[in-house]
């Protein structure tokens, strides 16, 4: 009797050890741990992308190689387009279009440089939980964490992620309300394998294709240089950092401003147009969780993109003011006012 | 399997390990048959995506297959080099697969539809013939209880007035020219979060926008 008394209060001791280390666990290391898994695994997938009432597999390749990273993204059906990561070089294969969109990183390093740091700003435009275990679309034990937002000016995530691996294996993009505008969900998950470098070169045959490279000149830090202003800040949002780009296809440099409430960013183009000047494109819209807005502003296309709802980029787009005009003191609008039409 | 091994099995493919540790490697293929197994598996699916296969590659191959002269355990992904469309099959029954977990998908989006109270959004949902068109971008999904009882409990509720409406994908960039587009997102992409940015790229290799108007 003794010795059952004796395991018994053991066996309760254990309990209580592991409630208070799963009791400990904060969403914020979660999603710390899963953008580091992110950033720093090596594997490969399938997996459905589920968007705008269409369903697409896809593939992808990520290695890590003395951080060092290399992806390929392929899709099996459809456009045909491919992007492939090498190191600092992000490269979008476009086959209809016949070009390669060469997009050089401005600080060389790994991704590991970019991942979000959870801090009181953030947590005043986000709402962050763990929502429990579920088995996974690849038949695992998954953790799943809550990304919510606070108002209408950002879009939550609603992630699944592998308790083994830390790998997002389903992602919902979710809006203020909670409706689910987008899924990434895996199939087939594998982490590590000798992922080997003809994985990572491209299947379209990109003979004649015109390439198109850019980038590579945004600060980390804010420049205070910039005469170009950003009038409307949704609330959370801070300039991040600016810098020019260069254009390599014989066009003005390209001025780069990144907004960022932590999670969330936007990017603000501000692009001279070319003598004779060519009509200014105007209009917005959406890819996946990144929305759009562009027009002219003194002569120059002026281009808002971000993963936030289009009424946000739209304000921010609105208020982006040439050097020497006046800016105009307008708050952040209310929901109500970035409503889309 | 360690990390060290796929590094060895990763160089191997790519002609870099040294003959030392190569050696090393074939011995541990006689021990461990899954491991060689895997590698081809690999082998064969970079030629596939690339649609060729070098003499180098089928070199080690046979080089492999003879030491190590084991019996494929996989059939549908271990095929001759010589027999691409094999290997294509063996990605037409993943395809069946994949369009069964589609169907499965779609089948629980449908039923949370049809569960579900009307939607309130004016543009009305599409009539779905097939799992290709299947949800309507505002229509309520079926959610784990958790995470509904989560999200409840912590007061979704803008501070504004709930007037606020995600846009219609796609709706305006009528005039914008695509291959620009793609080279706006995908620079905002190298400033996003490793999460953001995944997706962004999912999205722009996954479903080019319309030609409507371009």
């Amino acid at each position: 009797m003794r010795r059952f008394s004796c395991l018994l209060g053991m066996v309760c001791a254990g309990l209580a050890a592991c409630s208070v280390a799963l009791a400990e666990q904060q969403p914020q290391e979660v999603l710390a741990a899963m953008n580091e898994a992110l950033a720093s695994l090596s594997y490969e997938g399938e997996f459905l992308h589920i968007a705008d009432g269409h369903i697409e597999r896809l593939h992808i390749f990520h290695r890590v190689r003395d951080g060092q990273v290399l992806e390929h993204l392929i899709s099996e059906s459809g456009t045909g387009r491919e992007v492939i990561r090498n190191g600092d070089e992000l490269q979008c294969y476009l086959p209809r279009e016949r070009k390669v969109i060469v997009e050089t990183r401005a600080e060389p390093g790994t991704l590991l440089g970019t991942l979000p740091v959870f801090s009181r700003g953030l947590e005043s435009s986000y709402r962050v939980a763990l929502a429990g275990h579920e088995r996974s679309s690849i038949g695992k034990d998954a953790q799943l964490l809550a990304i919510i937002p606070r108002d209408a000016y950002r879009f939550g995530y609603r992630v699944w992620i592998d308790s083994e691996s830390k790998m997002p294996v389903r992602t919902d993009l979710v809006d203020a309300h909670g409706r689910v505008l987008e899924q990434v969900m895996f199939s087939k998950l594998t982490v590590g394998g000798p992922l080997y470098s003809n994985l990572f070169k491209p299947v379209v045959d990109a003979t004649g294709f015109e390439w198109i490279r850019q980038g590579g000149g945004t600060s980390g830090q804010p420049a205070s240089n910039t005469q170009w202003q950003v009038g409307h800040l949704p609330p959370g949002f801070q300039l991040t950092s600016s810098g020019s780009q260069a254009a390599a296809d014989g066009r003005a440099s390209v001025t780069h401003l990144v907004l960022s409430d932590g999670l969330a960013s936007m990017s603000v183009f501000i692009e001279e147009l070319p003598s004779p000047p060519r009509q200014a494109w105007s209009g917005e819209g959406r890819i996946g969780a990144a929305s759009v807005s562009s027009h002219r502003v003194a002569n120059h296309q002026v281009t808002v993109v971000g993963e936030v709802p289009a009424g946000a980029v739209q304000w921010v787009a609105s208020g982006v003011r040439a050097p020497g005009a006046a800016v105009d003191s307008l708050g952040a609008p209310t929901a109500r006012s970035i409503e889309s039409p | 399997m360690s990390d060290i091994v796929n590094e060895q099995l990763s160089a191997l493919l790519d002609g870099e390990l040294p003959p030392e540790e190569t050696a090393l490697l074939f011995r541990r293929f006689r021990r461990e048959p899954e491991l060689a197994q895997r590698l081809e598996r690999y082998r064969l699916y970079g030629d596939y995506l690339r649609g060729q296969e070098d003499n180098a590659s089928r070199d080690l191959s046979q080089k492999i297959s003879a030491l190590v002269a084991i019996e494929p355990e996989l059939p549908d992904v271990r095929l001759s080099p010589a027999d691409p469309l094999g290997w294509r099959s063996a990605l037409s029954g993943l395809g069946v697969a994949a369009s069964v977990a589609a169907f499965s998908v779609w089948l629980i989006h449908h039923g949370a539809m049809l569960n579900s109270r009307p939607a309130v959004v004016a543009k009305a949902a599409p009539i779905m013939s097939n799992p290709n068109q299947v949800i309507p971008r505002s229509a309520p999904l079926s959610l784990p209880a958790a995470v509904v009882a989560a999200t409840s409990e912590m007061d979704m509720a803008p501070k504004e007035p709930v007037s606020y409406v995600t846009p219609e994908a796609r709706g305006g960039l009528q005039a914008i020219p695509e291959a620009e587009l793609a080279r706006y997102v995908v620079a905002h992409s190298e400033v996003s979060t490793p999460l953001s940015s995944r997706d962004v790229l999912i999205h722009l290799v996954a479903d080019a926008p319309s030609q409507d108007g371009r």
